[in-house]
């Protein structure tokens, strides 16, 4: 994959993927049939259990970031690089409270945004949506770049038309099946992408063994076996932070609360944060591989499918090597895209048409509204992925905006009073101060720094001019 | 790099060890393994309860 060269012909790159969406197409279809309500299409009936919660939870956390970043990460910091990254499994083990918490307090919540307005006041709810909206369209955007990417990569698909390909899949089946397709698919892409990389790292192990590892780093990569690694350990607490505001603001988690039955949320949820913690190691110790392998790494950022794609190949698979690596990465992407199209225009929906248009959405005609809704959010992600434009630091400069608000969801749900606008400037002083830090110190302190502030200015809130907190019940 | 590569590794007193690599490895690979197989379980465990959504 990362020699000039796809690993597979044009013709089967485009039947595997025009395979795997006419099958997550005709499942959607399938299940769609269940959503008669608005509420059975955005949240899913609101009676999921634990099977399909926590692989709903646990796939979507699982991106191409997951699959590509993690071996990057170890290839430039080691191991510290890969338990950096699996920190980020303890935002999905934390929210677990949070989703008990949510269920009592909003047995009939259906986004974020109820929690936002109803404790925050407009001013607050519109601070939110800023951040969540700007945050979910470049997490969307950066997922449609690396199919895009990955599918002119693997397969020699123009990158436009593996782009518009990979879209054009998830948002046909997120329109047919709504929660109830993107739950289905996320189960059986979930187990794709973990047989997946349990095959190709246990492969690996079959040619290189983890002492020869260790002794090449020892010699010519030592800073990679470092345990006072100063930027490694850095990260693990950024990107830890950065795991904590992503899943504790984002409409996506927020919706699977709401879609799983009471009891079942908060076990989900940590069960998955079990379930995603391993998987950046796994993948992250195929890049510690391509040194002894003789792997000649061309661009960092593709060191995962590129040892992959030699480990697979000294095993005599040949072209199932693409396959594999390909079905495993649109599965990674695919389960992280759906959830983003069906939760951002969940909000739209929501917070937007009725909440701020003031419009009334009828429960069984939702249909056309929630297309509609789907479609512009696509519109919107493959119009900006059409330049792939360097949207990934946008992304993670977007840290210092989501860290900002794990302090104010925590402490409107736990907390009876507070000085709501005190803490509403904590979120954007954090935005700022994280943004500024980002940029002008170093990337890996732009959550911590927003995290922080934003942390002071809402403890700060809990004892300057508290004043009892709106209901979270309409 | 010259023979002074041997010499001394200012990082040696501060190395994750092969021992911790290696158990990293294997419980990330065998822990990654169990979860399909949790997954599995529970998807089972659910359909005959009937309580999967």
């Amino acid at each position: 994959m990362m020699t000039d060269e796809p690993a597979l012909p044009v013709s089967t790159a485009w039947s595997l993927v025009l395979g795997l969406g006419v099958l997550w197409v005709v499942l959607g279809i399938w299940w769609g049939k269940k959503a008669q309500t608005s509420e059975g299409f955005m949240l899913a009936g609101r009676n999921v259990g634990i099977s399909l919660g926590s692989a709903t939870a646990m796939a979507t956390w699982v991106t191409s970031n997951t699959t590509m970043v993690a071996p990057l990460l170890a290839f430039e910091k080691g191991i510290w690089g890969m338990l950096a990254y699996a920190s980020a499994s303890f935002g999905l083990m934390l929210f677990a409270p949070l989703a008990y918490r949510i269920r009592r307090l909003l047995p009939d919540g259906v986004t974020a945004g109820d929690f936002f307005r109803r404790r925050y006041g407009h001013a607050g709810w519109a601070v939110f949506l800023v951040i969540t909206l700007v945050y979910s369209i470049t997490w969307l955007v950066t997922m449609a770049i690396a199919g895009g990417k990955l599918l002119e990569a693997l397969g020699g698909i123009d990158y436009v038309q593996g782009m518009t390909l990979i879209l054009g899949v998830c948002v046909l089946y997120t329109l047919f099946g709504g929660l109830y397709a993107v739950i289905g698919t996320d189960f059986i892409q979930s187990l794709i992408i973990l047989v997946g990389i349990v095959f190709i790292g246990f492969e690996a192990l079959q040619h290189v063994n983890v002492q020869e590892v260790h002794s090449y780093l020892v010699a010519e990569q030592p800073a990679l076996l470092d345990v006072m690694m100063p930027a490694a350990l850095l990260a693990i607490f950024n990107n830890m932070l950065f795991g904590f505001g992503e899943v504790m603001h984002n409409n996506v988690w927020w919706s699977r609360a709401f879609a799983m039955r009471e009891k079942v949320a908060p076990r989900a949820f940590f069960l998955s944060g079990v379930l995603w913690f391993p998987i950046p190691i796994a993948a992250g110790f195929l890049a510690l591989c391509a040194g002894p392998l003789g792997v000649n790494v061309t661009d960092p950022g593709k060191v995962g499918p590129q040892v992959a794609e030699h480990v697979l190949g000294l095993a005599g698979l040949g072209s199932m090597a693409g396959v594999i690596i390909l079905v495993v990465l649109f599965c990674s992407m695919a389960s992280s895209i759906d959830s983003l199209l069906a939760a951002t225009s969940d909000l739209l929906v929501r917070d937007i048409y009725e909440g701020v248009f003031g419009q009334h959405l009828n429960p069984e005609k939702f249909r056309p509204i929630s297309a509609t809704a789907i479609v512009v959010v696509s519109l919107i992600a493959w119009a900006l992925a059409l330049s792939e434009w360097s949207i990934d630091q946008v992304l993670f400069s977007a840290g210092a905006l989501v860290a900002s608000l794990i302090w104010p969801v925590i402490a409107g749900l736990f907390w009876r009073a507070l000085n709501v606008p005190l803490v509403i400037v904590g979120i954007i002083a954090g935005c700022v101060t994280g943004l500024w830090a980002y940029f002008q110190i170093q990337p890996y302190t732009g959550a911590l720094v927003g995290a922080a502030v934003s942390m002071v200015f809402t403890f700060a809130a809990r004892w300057v001019g508290a004043r009892p907190l709106g209901t979270l019940t309409d | 790099m010259g023979g002074c590569a041997s010499s001394w590794n200012p990082h040696r007193l501060t190395m994750f060890s092969a021992s911790f690599l290696q158990i990293l490895v294997l419980l990330g690979l065998i822990w990654t393994a169990l979860g399909a197989v949790t997954l599995v379980g529970l998807l089972i465990r659910d359909w005959i309860k009937g309580e999967l959504w």
